[in-house]
């Protein structure tokens, strides 16, 4: 079947979905390191908040 | 466009060179990219904006959802437009920041905000920040049903019909099958966002007093109190969030927006905060009426509520506009927040097995059953709950406001480890001036959830 040339180079060779590959795993530097960790930390410590919100809202007259 | 690229359209082609593996959702795409290359090559701005336009003013007026527009309708209602005025157009402004990143890497890198931070950051960080959007935005979900069903009931319709109205609408808004299409009919009905300003019009509000808060910030009627820091968290919430990180940079990524775009981008998201800030205003100033007559809203639950109170100050037409606007911003916001969800999982899913991307809305039923399933399933599984008797939606509404606020420092750090990481942004990379002002706003949330987080733990602490 013909292609449309038009319709071909519409498009940059990036922006075609079958033909995507994925970008390598990162390099992280310490800095970057330490700020995911603390990602973890903040996570940790926001799960028991959005509980304890969760179940104070329930408490809450409808 | 002929015959022969249509009958192209519905063909996976073999072949080699940038012919190969040109699928149906590229032909599509091709489709209105031709469009947007020969309005830039005809010198056409005006059209070539309206082309381009449309992932950012989607995800600001998709964020004036529901529980943003209780929101100001609340704080208007509280404390007038005094403080709260400047402060709603400070929060745009730093949703524009934000979201202009977005842009940024959507067309950088052609690829989704969840699949980049699994490739980037690995699976860990991956399932993580789509897990979390998923969650959330199920949450989400369920109060744009409340505010559906609310509009519903302001209109005399049963709970149950205003809700399969609402779910009839978004999952036949999949059914177009076709980017384009999906994002010019929510336009049209984001734009019904806007009648909160004509609904403020008829409160006859002053000129003089707005724009006196505008330039002063004030004045601020009682203080620094529990109340007051929480309606400050809330319009926070309800302008920054984490879904719309994620739904705009596929958006930018599934209209294929490329580096010549990001002008029109940059503008789109600009025009897309400005009517948000001016509906979110709106609200604002129309609820100043029950501020100024001392009417009692902390019983208030929803937008019907508001809009049954502000009858006697605006008239059965603005108290109509109003509660057709909270309908609206249900309605919107349940479809965008929906295909947020389907991006991410489905992005996350493909990362994953490191196949081919199947994440837009050009594609099919068939190629696309896990993008389209999510965000069918989700949207029934959201109106369900709604219509559980006794389910405790007040609870998940305010539940939904600490979450959003919480999960969005994660959301805006990972975002700003991607805008920095010049393997993959190039010379799009943030500058300087970027970093400061998303570091600003970074740290600023990061504060504000703290803030949630002991107020929620110590409610008395600041005094009611």
């Amino acid at each position: 079947m013909a292609h449309d040339p038009d319709l071909v180079s519409a498009l940059e060779p990036a922006q075609l979905a079958a033909t995507k590959r994925p970008y390598p795993r990162r390099v992280l530097s310490r800095g970057v390191l330490a700020l995911l960790v603390a990602l973890r930390v903040y996570v940790l410590i926001a799960i028991p908040i959005v509980a304890y919100a969760f179940i104070h809202a329930l408490s809450t007259p409808q | 466009m002929n015959e022969n690229v249509w009958n192209l359209g519905r063909t996976t082609l073999p072949g080699g060179g940038a012919e190969a593996g040109f699928t149906h959702e590229d032909i599509l795409r091709a489709q209105d990219r031709l469009k947007v290359l020969k309005s830039r090559a005809a010198k056409r701005s005006l059209r070539l904006l309206w082309l381009l336009a449309g992932p950012g003013v989607l995800v600001m007026l998709g964020e004036n959802d529901g529980p943003s527009m209780v929101s100001y309708a609340t704080t208007g209602a509280t404390y007038g437009i005094g403080f709260f005025a400047p402060f709603i157009l400070l929060t745009f402004l730093m949703a524009f920041v934000v979201q202009e990143m977005t842009v940024r890497l959507g067309v950088a890198t052609h690829r989704g905000h969840a699949e980049l931070i699994f490739q980037r950051f690995g699976p860990f960080w991956g399932y993580f920040a789509m897990g979390d959007l998923v969650f959330g935005n199920l949450l989400t979900l369920v109060t744009e049903f409340i505010a559906i069903q609310a509009g519903g009931l302001y209109f005399g319709l049963p709970s149950w019909l205003s809700v399969a109205i609402g779910v009839a609408l978004v999952i036949g808004s999949l059914a177009f099958q076709r980017y384009a299409t999906w994002e010019r009919a929510l336009m049209g009905l984001a734009a019904f966002n806007l009648l909160f300003v004509p609904a403020a019009l008829l409160s006859h509000p002053d000129g003089a007093a707005l724009a006196h808060a505008l330039a002063t910030w004030g004045p601020l009627p009682g203080g620094f109190t529990t109340a007051f820091v929480t309606l400050i968290l809330a319009n926070v919430g309800a302008t920054v969030t984490p879904w719309m990180i994620f739904f705009q940079q596929s958006a930018v990524v599934d209209k294929g927006l490329t580096k010549a775009d990001l002008p029109q981008g940059r503008l789109d998201t600009a025009i897309g905060a400005a009517l948000a800030a001016v509906a979110a205003i709106a609200t604002l100033v129309a609820t100043s009426t029950l501020f100024a007559a001392k009417v009692d809203v902390s019983n208030f639950a929803n937008g019907a509520d508001f809009a049954t109170a502000l009858k006697p100050f605006i008239g059965s037409t603005g108290a109509t506009l109003f509660a057709l606007g909270m309908l609206e911003a249900g309605l919107v916001a349940a479809m965008t927040i929906s295909t947020s969800s389907s991006y991410s999982l489905a992005e996350t899913a493909a990362a994953a097995e490191n196949a081919s991307a199947r994440h837009s809305l050009n594609l099919d039923f068939a190629s696309g059953r896990l993008f389209y399933g999510v965000a069918i399933v989700s949207t029934m599984l959201a109106a369900g709950v709604v219509l559980i008797p006794g389910a405790p939606l007040l609870a998940m509404t305010l539940t939904v406001n600490v979450i959003a606020t919480l999960l969005m420092a994660p959301a805006l750090l990972l975002l700003l480890l991607l805008a920095n990481d010049r393997e993959i942004m190039g010379d799009l990379a943030n500058g300087p001036l970027a970093n400061l002002a998303g570091g600003t706003i970074t740290v600023a949330i990061a504060v504000v959830g703290a803030l949630y987080g002991v107020i929620a733990a110590f409610p008395n602490l600041l005094g009611k």
